[in-house]
């Protein structure tokens, strides 16, 4: 199967700058401290005074925001936030998901129904609204948003790995591994796992920007911690700030940007990995 | 006279990579009220020659060069389209394989009947449910059941089905591929007299496209043997079977288990399988397999043309009566290759 | 012969598919049953190959299944070494694992395609708790069984690789590599072109006198069933309708049913006869319900009783030849 990941890269195109934005991120991030001149958070002062609003120059690479904060550090910061939020979402949309697609397909009956219909109730649940609720009642912090999609997207994958599961387990080999004594975890994990992963490494890319986007998202609406520092922090932080007014695109442009690039990474990846996903075995 | 005449016919499939000969410079006639034979492995090319001859072929596959007659008529040839189109449509009709699965599951069978009748044959509505009924009369199945969707019909009654509507326009000519293969053996009986009975009161010509020998022995009059893409041996279903004159009809006599064989009669596989069409081996194609090549097989035998005697394309025909006393010996065939 | 236990004896199987369609019919009572194996009762004796022959629908899979204990049945008890395998539980069944295996059908499907051929008959050691110091001698013995030819060549190759006839050899290896007391084998060249077939079938007779297992061989072609099976039983909508050695079901069918079955099947002789089948109508709707014969509306000498009951299978001659019918 590695192999087959470094064929696909080279193959599309579209995989490969999926992957390589990921990789440009992830080394930003573990890098931070060394690229970002400031703390973020530190309210700078200069030979002005307060260092607010400063445009764009060689001592601020981005300018500072209205409370004398530097943008480009927060920039380089923030993608910590995203990737640790981004990253243990997809994680969780992805096992959750598998587990519950893999059990619910493979048994069936009773129990198929159960995990079935408390997916229909979930999926009824308002996204945004329910973070919200959570962050009222735990807390603004950035777990919310982590807890939050753990428990409310995990439906999608896993009905779509449950149905892919359900056809699978009629196949001969399935059959023929029953009949040579294979016990249930056995064939769930070693015959029937292998051949959905793909899926779920599918559904786990597109969680990542979902939960980069609704972090963002949630910070806007400013239910987000205050005290670190994200992408849809600083995008609050301009829009309170009447950023728009004060003409200072280089705050809010270059945090939209990293967030639009981080989710459609996630999908570029998808579309180069159908090919592991349903690869053509020749008959 | 020839009802159909093949002269030198290739069809080649273009892929990603590269061409597949699929069928080679095949020739072959059929005459009138004749039921011809084509067997031959999966992958001999014998669908192919098939859907070449109606027309109906993948759009990767390209008819590279041959002539195809319709009572003196190439239909090949551009300049002959307007007739080509009203023979394709009209008087060859093909029966594809699985056949049965292919009627549309959302509408009755009235209905598809009415649709091959009246858009195809001009019929009108009520002139297309008469014919119906009496081409499902010919057929033998209830003509209460054109009231009926496809998946409550048996196998073999979705096969009638499927050639009711291959007769439905007075043809000349059926193809049939594998119309049998996917049934029980009494149905299959059923079918294939079914078919001998249409060739006779509709006076038409049959070819009879299969893997399995023993339908031809039962059905047709005449056969032609298909290897890798070639027609390497034709001629009377008798002769052929009785005295092959080519290797791989031997072989293939030896692989057929035969219910009227002795216990000890040991079946016997031809070791190996076919060449790859995307590149052909040099000369004759059977020679990997073939327990009597010799040098000389290296260069191409001659082809088999429009002949209606018994033919071969091997080598050493000459010999073939010595070589079929040494191909009904099991050890020629298991040290070989 | 009678002190001989059988290895596999069924006594009354049924097999039977509730498909209630609509409401209706739960409530007025009159729920339409599938009886895919209706009160089947036969042995297999130590050594023998039996064919089980019938068309689509007469429930051989069905029955296959059964013995496999991948189904339980309806009614009726399956002994296998004198031991009901519906009451086994843990330990006993992974023994049963050990000595009953299946071929399949379509080598195409058989094998999972992400392994390779060495870990797809590896895996039944696997499961079975085989000591892993016998792996190695267990692959090479079967890999010479099946004459799958040089071992390095195909241990590292994955099941697209691997032509038809090469992939059921694979199926028959995996099936042989525990050495099986008995085998089920369902249609295993019906899928596989006819030069290659011979090779698996003379590959499966050899195995057989090696190991020395049991078999069924489940199938509706007579041809390949006389190749390969000493006995045939005749499979008719779930019934057995005739039991006797093969020799004698091909030359001297008693059963109107294998009468049909046998001047149907064509034979690769120019000279065979083309005479109307003795047999009437298609194969009938398997929700019916019978009183009597199962096969009387389609037999060219029923008469009145055997629509009113239905015939036993008994021995009818003393050549071991059983048939189920009023009339011989």
């Amino acid at each position: 199967m590695v192999k087959n990941l470094f064929n696909v890269l080279k193959k599309d195109p579209y995989a490969l700058t999926g992957v390589l934005i990921y990789l440009f991120f992830i080394l930003v991030a573990i890098f931070a401290d060394l690229i970002a001149p400031n703390d973020p958070l530190r309210i700078l002062f200069n030979s002005g005074g307060l260092a607010r609003n400063i445009d764009p120059g060689r001592e601020f690479l981005l300018g500072t925001t209205s409370n004398g904060r530097d943008i480009f550090s927060q920039l380089v910061y923030g993608s910590r936030n995203a990737l640790y939020v981004g990253l243990t979402a997809a994680l969780a949309v992805a096992l959750v998901g598998t587990i519950v697609g893999l059990i619910s397909g493979y048994f069936g009956g009773w129990l198929d129904n159960l995990i079935m219909r408390c997916a229909d109730i979930t999926l009824g649940i308002p996204f945004l609204p329910f973070v919200i609720v959570l962050a009222a009642f735990l807390g603004p912090s950035s777990w919310n948003v982590v807890i939050a999609i753990s428990i409310l997207l995990w439906p999608n994958s896993g009905r779509v790995i449950r149905s892919q599961v359900l056809s699978l387990r009629e196949r001969a080999y399935i059959e023929s591994a029953k009949v040579s004594g294979c016990s249930n975890f056995r064939i769930i994990f070693i015959h029937i796992g292998p051949n959905i992963l793909p899926l779920s490494f599918l559904y786990g890319s597109i969680a990542i920007g979902w939960a980069i986007l609704t972090e963002a998202s949630i910070s806007f609406l400013g239910f987000g911690p205050s005290d670190v520092i994200s992408w849809g922090f600083m995008l609050q932080d301009a829009y309170s700030s009447q950023a728009l007014s004060l003409g200072a695109y280089f705050w809010f442009i270059p945090p939209g940007i990293c967030i639009v690039l981080m989710v459609v990474a996630g999908f570029f990846i998808c579309r180069g990995y159908e090919e592991i996903l349903f690869p053509r075995i020749k008959n | 006279m020839n009802l159909l005449s093949i002269h030198n016919l290739s069809v080649h499939y273009i892929g990603s990579q590269g061409t597949t000969k699929a069928v080679d410079d095949v020739s072959l006639n059929l005459k009138e009220g004749e039921l011809l034979g084509i067997v031959g492995e999966s992958g001999c090319g014998k669908t192919t020659l098939a859907r070449s001859i109606t027309g109906v072929i993948a759009p990767s596959a390209k008819i590279i060069s041959g002539e195809i007659f319709f009572q003196n008529t190439d239909i090949l040839n551009p300049t002959n389209s307007t007739i080509a189109h009203n023979v394709k449509w009209k008087k060859i009709s093909f029966i594809p394989q699985s056949a049965m699965n292919s009627l549309d599951p959302v509408y009755k069978i009235r209905n598809q009947m009415r649709e091959i009748l009246m858009v195809r044959g001009g019929f009108n509505k009520k002139q297309a449910d008469e014919k119906s009924n009496y081409l499902f009369d010919l057929v033998g199945i209830d003509v209460k059941r054109l009231r009926d969707y496809p998946h409550q019909f048996s196998g073999g009654m979705k096969q009638r089905v499927a050639i009711a509507m291959a007769i439905a326009l007075d043809p000349k000519i059926i193809i049939a591929d594998e119309p049998v293969t996917a049934l029980d053996v009494i149905v299959q009986r059923q079918i294939l007299d079914l078919f001998d009975k249409l060739k006779k009161s509709l006076n038409l010509s049959i070819i009879l496209v299969t893997h399995d020998i023993s339908v031809i022995a039962y059905s047709c009059q005449k056969v032609a043997v298909m290897y890798a893409g070639e027609i390497i041996e034709m001629g009377s279903v008798k002769s052929v079977l009785e005295k092959p004159l080519h290797p791989y009809t031997m072989g293939l006599n030896n692989a057929f288990p035969d219910l009227l064989s002795k216990k000890s009669d040991y079946l016997v596989p031809i070791e190996g399988s076919p060449p790859n069409l995307l590149n052909p081996p040099i000369g004759c194609r059977f020679k990997m397999r073939c327990p009597f090549s010799q040098d000389q097989c290296n260069n191409k035998p001659e082809k088999i043309n429009n002949s209606d005697r018994h033919v071969a394309s091997c080598w050493r025909e000459s010999e073939s009566d010595q070589l079929r006393i040494r191909a009904n010996e099991p050890s020629t065939w298991i040290n070989n290759g | 012969m009678a002190n001989l236990k059988p290895i596999l004896e069924l006594k009354n199987v049924s097999k039977f598919y509730d498909i209630s369609r609509n409401v209706k019919e739960y409530f007025t009572g009159i729920k339409p049953i599938v009886k895919a194996v209706d009160n089947i009762s036969f042995k297999i004796f130590s050594g023998e190959t039996v064919g089980i022959l019938g068309e689509s629908g007469c429930g051989k899979t069905t029955l296959g299944k059964l013995i496999l204990n991948l189904l339980q049945p309806s009614k009726g008890s399956i002994y296998f070494l004198s031991n009901d395998i519906n009451n086994y539980k843990g330990e006993q069944i992974k023994e049963f694992k050990k000595n009953v295996q299946l071929i399949f059908q379509n080598p195409y499907d058989a094998l999972n395609p992400r392994f390779t051929i060495k870990n797809i008959l590896l895996e039944p050691l696997k499961s079975l708790d085989f000591p892993i110091d016998q792996h190695q001698s267990l692959l090479e013995n079967v890999m010479n069984l099946v004459k799958l030819g040089n071992l390095d060549e195909y241990l590292d190759k994955y099941p697209h690789e691997l032509s038809g006839g090469q992939l059921q050899r694979v199926v028959l290896a995996r099936a042989l590599i525990i050495n099986p007391l008995f085998v089920v084998a369902d249609e295993p060249v019906s899928m596989l072109d006819v030069s290659v077939r011979a090779g698996i079938l003379n590959a499966f007779n050899e195995a057989k006198k090696k190991i020395n297992f049991s078999a069924i061989y489940i199938s509706h072609d007579l041809a390949l069933v006389k190749y390969v099976c000493e006995r045939t039983i005749v499979m008719y909508l779930g019934t057995i309708v005739e039991d006797g050695s093969t020799d004698e079901v091909v030359r001297n069918p008693l059963h109107p049913y294998t009468k049909a079955l046998v001047s149907a099947v064509p034979i690769p002789h120019v000279n065979q006869s083309h005479e109307p089948l003795p047999i009437k109508g298609h194969v009938p709707d398997a929700t019916a319900n019978y009183i009597g014969c199962k096969f009387a509306e389609r037999c060219p000498m029923a008469q009145t009783i055997c629509f009113e009951k239905n015939p036993d299978l008994e021995l009818k001659n003393h050549n071991d030849h059983f048939a189920a019918c009023h009339f011989i």
